[in-house]
């Protein structure tokens, strides 16, 4: 990371309000994102990965709020990152990508009159003027027939050209960091390689700084240059792509990279991690990971944090911090 | 508009002819099946048998049913609604005389449920946990368990006769008077259909709360007032429309309540008084009548939905 | 011999008196029986007849207008299509007939015809219509135009048998008409004071008879304003009446409101001044001094008998449930006090009303006798249909049900509609039902015709004594003759009761303090000409 981070998120901590009790489901989160800098996130499915996103971006459903924490954005180029307000970077400086783009588009509205709304909002633009850029974004994200698609409805498009509009409505509002929530998930092969060329296009060109969530690991390592690795609410390593992914430090990581079938590995037993992740309930100070972990020994009884992913190298939450044995015994 | 909404829209209108049909065939044969003798209702008690013989011929109620219908038939074709059997007024100036005061009730009914029933929805879904919508779902309850016309009775009774600034009952004769006469109807009717108006629209203003779109809507800074009127609005305005279309049987049943309590000379109190007294023409004219306006409602209904739906296609 | 005979029919003469000292009797025990002082509505007013409150405290004054509300409108303009009492009372305010009905419900006074007199075998009648006579479009009234509305009161759909007597018509001058009946018929005289004897112009002024009586035209004291059918009915002074003081009013309005509750709060707001028939379980919210109670009315309240099955076909079946109503208690449960027990089987207070002297006894012990004497099976279901419509109707039934199974009648309550409850009677399938039948005449023979034409009020039982007794009864010259055939049906109701009568009910109006002149006769007819504001 040169000079300042686009986006500085410190200490993130988000629990479930259900009556006068409060569950704690994101433990102390903290990364930073730098311009023209894609941080990929990876984990299973309830680790957290999304509702950091949401968090960021003031988005949480109802019954679930930000408890603690600090987020930081830097509004003008070349500016040191600020306080913001959740609630208030919503369209202005971050814009999210999200998954399911049937129903996040709303039905009622033509796609174009969507963007060139969206366009107007950022102010000082005419109604001729915001039409026009919502064509020429629409061309952007590679939508053929601009023109034309520009009055159509969501269902009148395919999955694919959905996710485009959905991306150009997320650099309408000339983000500076953009967050995607797995948004190549429910596409084939060929289609998600093309809206990763496209998100990788307009982070270089807009010089954005990009989060990417994902539990596909072959994605993260297409996009992304940083990784987080995330585990029942909190950062359990980080490092470049190639450190994370190529030598994992942390049992689980290690288990998670592993998990992925290779098509020119040896064929053998489909290897997955024995257990599942703890509920929030039982989140403590301890590690997490503690009861299914092969390589757990008498130092483990220790006090072990998530990690503070916005310190430089490649750090891993595991207090044998990669000395292990590469390799897990399968049970 | 898209050729699936046109095909909808166009597949709509004519789905009404089969249901018009079905629905005099069910009138005119439910009616031959009806205890009560429409002839002896006319000549009275003091009748001979063979006078009342002699009035049913008049009527032309001997003749097979299958004629019956057809002649009826046939004379709505050419836009005759018949006679009542016991005045002998034609049906076409009864319907003209009184249809009057059901629109301006069920307009009234209308205008005063939607009123009470929006902003009500509007608390509940946006601020489910304030007070305010703690009170306004129990007084919803409260509302809704109450009988049109017990609430009717209680408001003429306090606020006509205890005040003396709104009259009782009746229809009034000049503009004035009947604005004036149509308030508390319109109030009874209307809080009788509000409840559940104000439960469905805070329901699916909820629900598309939570949908995804509004989510994307916010995540592109949209907020307050224009996302509410932008994207909640229009998205949950369907099934609230489609609920209320289903209410309109409702509204009409409580008209006819209604026009009883305040003794409105309308097409329900009609009904009744025909219905009481086996006058078939009249009951088979204003079952046709209040037939194609339910027909009616639930088409404008489903029009509208596809108006604001883009989806909406022809199955 | 014609002079006396109005001068004695409308003055207290000694007839008048013997019928009078009978009424006294009647209320007297009516008094006894009830333990009370009777319904309200005693004070404010001076008595004249029994029950009736006489409102005439002033001098009339011309002008004004009122409001009358009533749960149903009149049966239309046509005299064939008259059943309700609203119609008889309504018709001749705008046609007015040859003779009215005087107010005591048992004479009859002049009508359009100044004066009358039979002949010495009674059998023709000369009536002299007043001078200078016009309906209400100036067309003069002539007795060719009485001789035609004679012709079509014979011909009437269901009340036509009625003037069976008369068997034709003579105009020997513009102002005479003679009425020719095949006997000595003093019945048809009063009779043809009755609300559908109403005179018409001739062939009904060129219209057709539909045309005509969508607006009618006749020679009374108002003429129709607006009439707008179920809602409202507008009537306005008649300037060519023939009686120059009357009517005092200008406007008279009747607004058919059904609802009970929004009658009583039109009342209360003063947007009406009067309510015809006010249903008796809502007299309380009347205040007492504008209660006018019609104590009671020309109506008999009993129980209907199938005698054409069992178990009504055994007449100890019947007797028992006569046996078994405790009329008194009855009348209180029921009508709260405002009804009489019956003492005979046809209306009273109009001419004729003598009763047999004979007594609707009660017990229940008696009537467990009476039943053991019968075919009745104990724990045979015996249908009693009643009307569902009102909270009046359902509780009646449910007193006779209660009473009935005291003594062992297993009585199964049915509530019907209206009119399937009609029906049910008319097939003869239903064992007991609830009604009423009242009188629409001063003479008690009108319903003679209707008690003969239901086949005994739907008992199926053979109607040959009653018929012969209204053969004796037509002819009737004197009182006594009257009372004697009168006599004879009654001993043949109590002996065979083809219907158990329990109660002569009250009507009740609701009169504001604005409401002058008003006078109700026991059959609901009142002369609205004679009405004032006050």
């Amino acid at each position: 990371m040169t000079s300042h981070p686009l986006l500085e998120v410190d200490g993130l901590r988000v629990a479930i309000r259900r009556q006068d009790t409060a569950l704690t489901v994101l433990d102390g989160v903290s990364f930073a994102v730098g311009a023209s800098q894609c941080l990929g996130i990876v984990g299973e499915s309830g680790c957290g990965k999304s509702l950091t996103l949401r968090a960021a971006m003031g988005l949480l459903p109802p019954g679930i709020e930000r408890t603690g924490g600090k987020i930081r954005l830097s509004l003008q180029p070349g500016a040191a990152p600020s306080e913001v307000q959740a609630g208030q970077v919503a369209g202005r400086g971050l814009a999210m990508v999200f998954q399911d783009s049937h129903a996040s588009l709303d039905p009622t509205m033509r796609v174009g009159t969507f963007i060139a709304e969206t366009v107007r909002r950022r102010g000082g633009t005419s109604r001729s003027d915001a039409r026009r850029q919502a064509v020429e974004l629409l061309a952007s994200v590679g939508v053929p027939d601009p023109k034309v698609r520009f009055n159509a409805y969501p269902h009148e498009l395919s999955g694919g050209m959905r996710q485009r509009v959905a991306i150009a409505l997320a650099l309408a509002t000339d983000p500076r960091v953009l967050l995607c929530d797995e948004p190549t998930t429910a596409l084939d092969v060929t289609l998600q390689a093309q809206i990763l060329r496209l998100l990788n296009t307009a982070r270089t060109e807009r010089g954005l700084g990009m989060i990417f969530v994902s539990h596909d690991i072959a994605v993260i390592r297409q996009i992304a240059d940083v990784v987080a690795v995330m585990y029942a609410g909190q950062i359990i390593e980080i490092g470049t792509v190639s450190d994370v992914l190529d030598r994992p430090r942390h049992p689980y990581a290690r288990a998670l990279i592993d998990a992925v079938p290779s098509i020119d590995g040896p064929v053998g037993p489909f290897r997955s991690v024995p257990g599942s992740p703890p509920d929030p309930i039982d989140y403590g100070s301890a590690c997490r990971f503690l009861d299914r972990c092969g390589h757990r020994d008498t130092a483990c009884e220790g006090v072990v944090n998530g990690i503070d992913g916005r310190e430089a190298g490649h750090r891993s939450a595991c207090v044998h911090n990669g000395t292990l044995a590469h390799g897990l015994e399968a049970t | 508009m898209s050729a699936g909404r046109l095909h909808f829209v166009v597949g709509r209108l004519a789905q009404v002819f089969p249901v018009l049909a079905a629905l005099l065939l069910i009138v005119v044969l439910l009616q031959q099946m009806m205890p009560g003798d429409p002839a002896r209702v006319i000549a009275g008690p003091r009748a001979t048998a063979e006078q009342v013989v002699q009035v049913r011929h008049e009527l032309g109620l001997d003749r097979p049913i299958f004629e019956q219908f057809g002649r009826h038939v046939s004379n709505l074709l050419q836009g005759d609604l018949g006679t009542s059997n016991r005045t002998g007024i034609p049906i076409t100036t009864i319907v003209g005389d009184r249809i009057g005061v059901t629109v301006w009730l069920l307009f009234g009914g209308l205008l005063v449920s939607t009123l009470l029933a929006m902003p009500a929805a509007l608390l509940m879904a946006l601020r489910p946990r304030s007070r305010g919508a703690r009170i306004c779902s129990r007084a919803l309850t409260i509302i809704i368990n109450c009988p049109p016309f017990w609430v009717g009775l209680m408001l003429a009774s306090v606020l006509a006769l205890g005040t003396g600034w709104l009259p009782v009952g009746g229809f009034g004769v000049d503009f004035g008077d009947r604005v004036r006469s149509m308030i508390l109807p319109s109030l009874t009717i209307g809080l009788a259909v509000m409840p559940l108006l104000a439960r469905s629209a805070a329901a699916s203003l909820s629900q598309v709360l939570t949908a995804d779109h509004v989510t994307t809507a916010r995540s592109l800074g949209v907020s307050g007032w224009p996302l509410v009127r932008r994207h909640l609005l229009r998205n949950a305005l369907p099934p609230a429309i489609t609920l209320l279309a289903i209410q309109a049987a409702a509204l009409l049943f409580g008209a006819v309540i209604v026009e009883q309590t305040f003794g409105l000379p309308g097409l329900g109190a009609e009904m009744i008084t025909a219905a009481s007294q086996r006058d078939f023409p009249v009951v088979q004219a204003l079952t046709l009548i209040f037939g194609l306006a339910i027909i009616g409602i639930n088409l404008l209904a489903d029009l509208a939905v596809a108006l604001l739906d883009p989806r909406t296609t022809w199955r | 011999m014609p002079k006396c005979f109005i001068d004695c029919l409308k003055s207290g003469d000694f007839p008048m008196v013997r019928i009078k000292s009978v009424g006294c009797v009647l209320l007297a025990l009516s008094l006894l029986v009830t333990g009370c002082g009777g319904s309200g509505g005693k004070d404010g007013g001076n008595k004249t007849a029994e029950g009736e409150v006489s409102r005439d405290t002033g001098t009339p004054k011309r002008g004004g207008s009122l409001t009358i509300l009533r749960a149903s409108d009149i049966d239309g303009w046509d005299l064939d299509k008259a059943i309700q009492l609203s119609t008889f009372e309504t018709l001749p305010q705008v046609m007015e007939g040859l003779v009215r009905p005087g107010a005591d419900g048992k004479s009859i006074e002049p009508g359009l015809a100044e004066s009358w007199k039979l002949d010495a075998k009674a059998k023709t009648i000369t009536f002299t219509l007043r001078p200078g006579l016009t309906f209400s479009n100036g067309q003069p009234v002539t007795s060719a135009d009485a001789a035609f509305s004679v012709d079509l009161w014979r011909k009437g759909l269901s009340l036509g048998s009625l003037y069976a007597a008369i068997t034709g018509t003579a105009t020997p001058d513009p102002r005479t008409l003679v009425i020719k009946m095949n006997k000595a018929s003093t019945f048809t005289l009063t009779w043809l004071s009755n609300g559908s004897s109403i005179v018409v112009p001739k062939d009904f002024g060129g219209m057709d008879r539909k045309e005509f009586f969508t607006k009618p035209i006749g020679a009374g004291p108002f003429v129709v304003a607006s009439y707008k059918p179920g809602q409202q009915l507008v009537l306005d002074r008649n300037p060519r009446y023939y009686d120059a003081e009357r009517p005092y009013l200008d406007r008279l309005t009747y607004d058919v409101v059904t609802d009970p509750n929004q009658q009583m709060l039109r009342y209360q707001s003063r947007q009406a001044d009067m309510i015809e028939g006010v249903p008796l379980d809502l007299a309380g919210q009347i205040p007492e001094n504008e209660r006018m109670p019609i104590h009671p009315s020309a109506t008999i309240h009993g129980v209907f008998v199938n005698a054409a099955k069992a178990p009504g076909s055994d007449v100890h079946f019947r007797r028992a449930v006569s046996l078994a109503i405790d009329r008194a208690q009855y009348i209180q449960a029921v009508f709260g006090g405002l009804a009489v027990p019956a003492t005979g089987g046809l209306p009273p207070r109009v001419q004729g009303s003598v009763g047999c002297g004979c007594v609707y006894d009660t017990g229940v012990e008696k009537a467990k006798a009476e039943l053991a004497k019968s075919s009745y099976k104990p724990g045979t279901k015996v249908e009693l249909v009643v009307d569902a419509a009102t909270p009046f109707s359902t509780r009646a039934g449910e007193v006779v049900a209660s009473q009935l199974r005291a003594i062992g009648i297993d009585a199964d309550l049915q509530k019907l509609e209206a009119q399937v409850l009609v029906d049910r009677q008319m097939q003869g399938n239903y064992n007991l039902s609830l009604g009423e039948v009242s009188s629409v005449s001063p003479t008690v023979g009108d319903i003679f015709g209707l008690i003969v034409a239901t086949g005994g009020l739907y008992s199926g039982l053979p109607m040959k004594t009653i018929s012969d007794a209204f053969e004796h009864l037509e002819v009737a010259q004197t009182d006594d003759e009257r009372a004697e055939a009168v006599r004879v049906a009654e001993t043949w109701i109590h002996d065979n009761l083809p219907y158990i009568p329990m109660a002569f009910p009250d009507r009740l109006f609701a009169v504001s303090s604005k409401v002058k002149g008003l006078e109700v006769t026991p059959f609901l007819s009142y002369p609205a000409h004679q009405l004032w504001v006050g």
